[in-house]
């Protein structure tokens, strides 16, 4: 069952002197299935920031269509699209992006919260999932007084707290020591594991080479595409390395 | 390097900032303008010529926003610098060097200064003809036409408030280039935390305060009430700072603790946010508490005292003309009822020369002198630390027969000050017994804390002859009698004649009439004198109030704004996490709501407890008028608040514009 298709997307930005426009997307197309785990691979400007932010309805395509779990997302807009986003989608970001005026805690209840859940439903969600995360004892801390590894793992509770159809993780292992990362990425495959659908842009081959799929982008496309199909982490580190080598150099086709 | 590039790039830096900047020059140019008009006019020539009072009064109030420029720029200025340092970080990295830094804010503070002088002034030199004519309205002078230009003021505003700024753009230069690139570039990420011991400072804010208002609601006594005005001046401002500071704190945290409450979407955000700065948002609050209290006290009492200037002549002059002529020295005969009503005749004749005629006229004669109460017995000391005694009569002084002040033979009236006096009867030293009609406790008038026996006696010739032959000659030789004489001129209700107490004087020596000497007083005169005072002081504190409330209504600005530049990245990513702009606004609400409305209702409690006390400090000047008090109070509280309203609405708008980043400005 698709939870997620991606169809057509194009995204045309205008600069605002001399009417330049950029074509940020061609053409993009693709689907998920539930359950899968999928990282999005691509040199800085292939677009794809773009395309996660269309995908989570910050940013509307010029034309193509969202369709999420049967819901198209054109359909949507202004405060339907906040709600939407917050039932449905679940964020991570390279820079974590939790409110230093916010606990740990209280940074995880957020959308919980703006979704106006009562406190007793939202602090039973939370135990499990903390003991689960690993962060049950930097609860009360502030983002200042923890480290890096603790505040991206907050912010993938405060993405799972809402359950969420489908995460999207923005180079969540880019501000990230690699220990730290590796954590980061066994946390991924675990929840993917129990029925957690997510897709990943990164930049990372250690981080891609995690998932079930790798797609790669190239000037506004999608370029290729590799499927685990029960390989071994390594192996599938080696392929996306050769691929990346290969669109470098420019010298593979469709 | 093209020598205007530093020019630019300030001027690009202002441009870039305006919402601070714009704000920030406004007001030194307002500043500059009050400063002027202030200066302009008490150095205009019929100010001076109108009464000292008022000069020295407008001097008073030019100083005064001289220094509050200074307090209050600095405070503005070091907020927009706060917010510029990762702007120089910037520059830094870019491989600006400190001095090339120092040039850009240097050029900034140049440009700022050169803006708010010359919109100042330009402001002030319109204004001031509106002020002037508001002035002479105030003290009905006669108003002249043509618009002046005082060089001296303007020469001395621009020169102090250059110095003003400089001293800002120096502390701001030492502040910057101290700091290295990574501390320029780094913003604060860190909130605050509760201070330790805070319900200790909140629990000795409240103490502080109960004892402020209780010393305001219950000294009584004029004279210390204005002392003590101070002192509660001083402990309400202390107590407010304390109780808005650790208030914040405690509220804070109270709310966060109550879970129901903090997790809803309305005060999630809100209450983090105002516990991440609770200590900055309570001084600022403070701040704006006392500045608004500042306000309200100083239109209400100076618009009262104005107000009930013409109570405070009536009561201080119940007829048109006073004229006390003084006797020194033992001559019975001089004070004797026939030279006093030859006297009188004299004036009578005097006030008909100048087309008037003597009406209501009441006199008395009365002498002071020091001594001891002993038991019903005064015993005559002269020593001045001593109960002043003063011996006072009516009967045949210029009153009408039969007069209500009359005292009938043999018998007393005793009014007492600071002192009892509890017997039926009253003997003076070497004199005679009286009997006591009537003893009351006097409201000391003049609050000199000095005990008083005033005795009005029957026969005040025979009383002074028999006091004079138990005082030793020297004590004799000082004693000096006063015999006053109040009436109207007869113009029926205003002055009928005018006179001139030199001439009369010159002519009474001529005339050979025995006296020493003649102090007398017109309404007239005591009215254009009291109302050059009043409307100088009313004039005064509007000017010094509207400074206020601008920097009160500046502050919030200020406070609001640096917030919604902090705030902006957190609520783009909760716009992320999914909340709408709906809810941004409904947070912004309520926490605008708190933080603007709980200072007022501070100034609101202040200025009710500080009532009783101002009350009595206006009796002072003779005004005793509680109604008309209570009302310019509650006029004022409900302008200003409705002026405050308006600066909310202001600043609301600011800040959604901010976080919301839409564009305006």
């Amino acid at each position: 069952m698709n939870i997620l298709s991606v169809n057509g997307i194009r995204k045309v930005y205008t600069t605002r002197f001399f009417g330049n426009t950029v074509e940020a997307l061609k053409n993009v197309s693709f689907t998920m299935e539930k359950g899968e785990f999928t990282a999005v691979m691509g040199e800085s400007g292939s677009g794809k920031t773009t395309l996660l932010n269309i995908i989570a309805f910050l940013d509307k395509p010029t034309s193509g269509s969202v369709v999420l779990d049967g819901q198209d997302f054109s359909s949507i807009n202004g405060s339907a699209a906040a709600d939407f986003r917050r039932d449905n989608l679940g964020f991570v970001f390279q820079e974590f992006n939790l409110l230093d005026t916010f606990t740990i805690e209280d940074n995880i209840y957020l959308p919980l919260v703006l979704a106006g859940k009562l406190h007793k439903l939202m602090a039973e969600k939370l135990a499990p999932l903390a003991e689960r995360l690993g962060i049950a004892a930097i609860l009360k801390k502030y983002p200042y007084e923890v480290s890096g590894g603790e505040k991206q793992r907050a912010a993938v509770a405060r993405a799972l707290i809402t359950d969420p159809k489908i995460i999207l993780a923005d180079e969540p292992t880019g501000s990230l020591d690699s220990s730290s990362a590796d954590e980061l990425l066994k946390l991924f495959s675990e929840i993917n594991r129990q029925g957690q659908t997510i897709l990943m842009v990164t930049h990372s081959v250690k981080a891609a080479s995690t998932a079930d799929r790798v797609l790669f982008i190239k000037d506004g496309e999608v370029f290729h595409q590799i499927y685990r199909g029960g390989r071994t982490n390594p192996e599938i580190y080696a392929e996306i390395s050769d691929t990346l080598t290969l669109l470098a150099a420019g010298g593979m086709n469709k | 390097m093209n020598f205007m590039f530093y020019p630019k790039l300030a001027l690009d830096g202002i441009r870039k900032n305006r919402r601070l900047y714009i704000p920030y020059v406004i007001t030194g140019a307002c500043m500059v303008m009050m400063h002027y008009i202030v200066s302009y006019l008490s150095d205009a020539q019929y100010v001076t010529e109108q009464s000292r009072s008022l000069t020295s009064v407008l001097n008073f109030g030019e100083t005064v926003i001289a220094v509050f420029s200074l307090i209050f720029l600095f405070y503005s200025g070091s907020f927009l610098m706060r917010r510029r340092k990762k702007e120089f970080g910037l520059y830094s990295v870019l491989g600006m060097s400190r001095k090339n830094i120092a040039r850009v804010i240097l050029w900034e503070s140049l440009i700022a200064c050169a803006f708010s002088v010359a919109a100042g002034l330009a402001a002030g030199i319109a204004l001031s003809k509106f002020a002037e004519l508001a002035l002479l309205d105030l003290f009905g002078g006669k108003v002249e036409f043509g618009l002046f230009v005082s060089p001296d003021a303007v020469l001395w505003t621009a020169l102090k408030f250059f110095l003003i700024f400089a001293a800002i753009c120096a502390v701001n230069l030492l502040r910057t280039v101290r700091l290295d690139t990574v501390t320029l570039m780094k913003s604060e990420k860190t909130g605050e935390k509760a201070p330790k011991g805070n319900f200790v400072f909140g629990a000795a804010g409240v103490l502080i305060l109960a004892a402020a208002y209780w010393i305001a609601s219950t000294v009584s006594d004029p004279a210390n009430a204005f002392m003590m005005f101070f002192i509660a001046v001083l402990m309400v401002i202390t107590a407010t700072y304390l109780i808005m500071i650790s208030g914040s704190v405690a509220l804070c945290g109270a709310l966060k603790r109550n879970k129901r409450y903090y997790y809803k979407k309305k005060h999630f955000i809100s209450v983090s946010q105002m516990a991440y700065r609770m200590k900055r948002n309570g001084a600022g609050l403070a701040s704006v508490c006392i500045l608004s209290t500042c306000v309200l006290v100083t239109i209400s009492t100076t618009f009262c005292l104005y107000k009930g200037t013409d109570d405070m002549i009536a009561a201080e002059c119940p007829t048109d003309v006073s004229a006390t002529f003084y006797f020194y020295g033992t001559k019975p005969e001089a004070y004797g009822k026939n030279n006093i009503s030859a006297i009188r005749d004299f004036l009578a004749e005097e006030v008909s020369k100048a087309g008037g005629k003597i009406e209501n006229g009441s006199g008395s004669i009365n002498v002071t002198v020091y001594g001891k109460i002993d038991g019903d017995k005064i015993v005559f000391t002269g020593e001045n630390r001593d109960t002043r005694i003063v011996v006072s009569s009516s009967n045949g002084y210029g009153s009408p027969a039969g007069a209500a002040e009359d005292t009938p033979e043999n018998a007393v009236k005793i009014l007492t000050e600071n002192c009892g006096f509890g017997y039926d009867t009253l003997t003076f030293e070497g004199g005679k017994t009286y009997s006591v009609v009537s003893c009351f406790e006097a409201e000391p008038f003049e609050p000199t804390g000095i005990s008083t026996l005033t005795v009005v006696v029957p026969d005040f010739e025979d009383t002074l002859k028999d006091m004079i032959r138990v005082m030793s000659p020297e004590d004799a030789e000082t004693l000096t009698v006063l015999w006053r004489f109040d009436f109207d001129t007869g113009g029926g209700g205003s002055s009928g004649a005018e006179i001139s107490w030199g001439d009369l004087r010159k002519t009474a020596r001529q005339r050979g009439l025995d006296f020493s000497g003649i102090y007398g007083r017109s309404r007239d005169e005591v009215r254009k004198d009291r109302y050059g005072v009043m409307s100088s002081i009313l004039f005064t504190g509007v000017i010094l109030s509207i400074v206020f409330a601008f920097a009160a209504v500046l502050i919030m600005y200020y406070k609001q704004i640096c917030e919604g530049y902090e705030d902006k990245s957190r609520f783009d990513l909760m716009m992320k996490v999914g909340m709408t702009k709906r809810d941004i606004k409904k947070s912004i609400n309520s926490q605008l709501l708190t933080v603007f409305f709980l200072p007022l209702a501070g100034a609101g409690m202040h200025l009710f407890f500080a009532f009783p006390m101002i009350k009595n400090i206006m009796k002072l000047a003779y005004l005793n008028n509680t109604a008309l008090f209570a009302i310019t109070t509650l006029v004022t509280f409900a302008v200003f608040a409705l002026l405050y309203a308006a600066a909310y609405k202001l600043t609301s708008g600011a800040y959604y514009a901010i976080v919301s980043d839409e564009k305006t400005a």
